[in-house]
């Protein structure tokens, strides 16, 4: 059964904006760790795949914390209102994709092409709601124009949840190439949509 | 040590490189060598010297080896590391 009863926590919001920062400088300290061994060790085969895969790796965590960053300061600005729908879907997103995150990472440490391609094929458990979460709050803005700005906070953070969970399934990814060579393209249809347009904290 | 691995084939020349990152625990090594692949491997300090127009051998640029190798400030440096000359 999905949760509903999600709050809004400014404190924790306001806890994690600081994190962004930390992850940021991890890193470029990372890529420059890569850098220097590709130059003054020249890795080739599998060294090489796994210096690739780290530097790929390096910029989807980031950018996945960039979204965490964004959610909290969206729920920062929705404030202590309440949301305008009961929180189902958003929170069930908010779940997977934070299961698909750890479930991305073991498997570049244990080189388990399985584990990886099994979070590659959850992706479709977070596009789903996020394509419920999106037609739901456009339904809500075309029947009260003065809905709008809640529900494109909700949208906003649907969105970010999405794009998390297509930059965990970027990672393990990463991870088969790692392991086999082979780059898969599981993701590559559901990266981009139309609708994500709509939102103007989208950078990439 | 002068062009400690030349003319050797790949086995012994890592045999060599071991040998070097091993006794460099203790001792400091100066290595003179055209080999770009082996300064970057073993060194932790590079430096690049030049024939110039009225002496051979002066001092182009010496740093860390990382830097030498990613970041080359000398523009006579990044030809020689990238093989396009030696």
């Amino acid at each position: 059964m999905p949760r509903t009863d999600f709050d809004i926590d400014l404190g924790s919001s306001a806890e994690v904006l600081p994190d962004d920062d930390i992850i940021v400088r991890k890193r470029f300290d990372l890529e420059e760790w890569c850098i220097d061994l590709i130059a003054t060790q020249r890795p080739l085969a599998g060294d090489l795949r796994i210096l690739i895969t780290t530097l790929h790796m390096s910029v989807e965590l980031e950018r996945i914390g960039d979204y965490a960053e964004r959610i909290a300061k969206v729920s920062i600005l929705m404030g202590d209102e309440p949301p305008l729908t009961p929180l189902v879907d958003i929170p069930r997103m908010a779940e997977k994709a934070t299961d698909m995150l750890r479930r991305s990472l073991d498997p570049f440490v244990n080189r388990d092409v399985v584990a990886a391609t099994a979070v590659c094929n959850d992706d479709d458990e977070v596009d789903a709601p996020y394509d419920q979460v999106y037609r739901e709050l456009l339904t809500y803005m075309m029947a009260d124009p003065g809905a709008i700005r809640r529900a494109t906070y909700l949208l906003w953070i649907a969105h970010d949840l999405e794009r998390i969970a297509d930059r965990t399934t970027n990672v393990a990814e990463r991870v088969i190439y790692m392991v086999t060579g082979k780059l898969s393209g599981a993701n590559r249809e559901t990266v981009t949509s139309g609708i994500v347009t709509h939102n103007p904290t989208r950078t990439d | 040590m002068d062009e400690p691995a030349s003319a050797l084939d790949p086995i012994a020349t890592l045999a060599i490189e071991e040998l070097i990152r091993e006794l460099r625990q203790d001792y400091s090594i100066v290595i003179v060598t055209h080999n770009m692949q082996q300064v970057a491997c073993v060194s932790d300090e590079t430096a690049f010297l030049m024939v110039g127009d009225d002496r051979a051998g002066y001092l182009v640029k010496h740093g860390p080896t990382n830097e030498i190798f990613t970041t080359p400030r000398d523009e006579r440096t990044e030809p020689c590391i990238t093989g396009r000359f030696n």
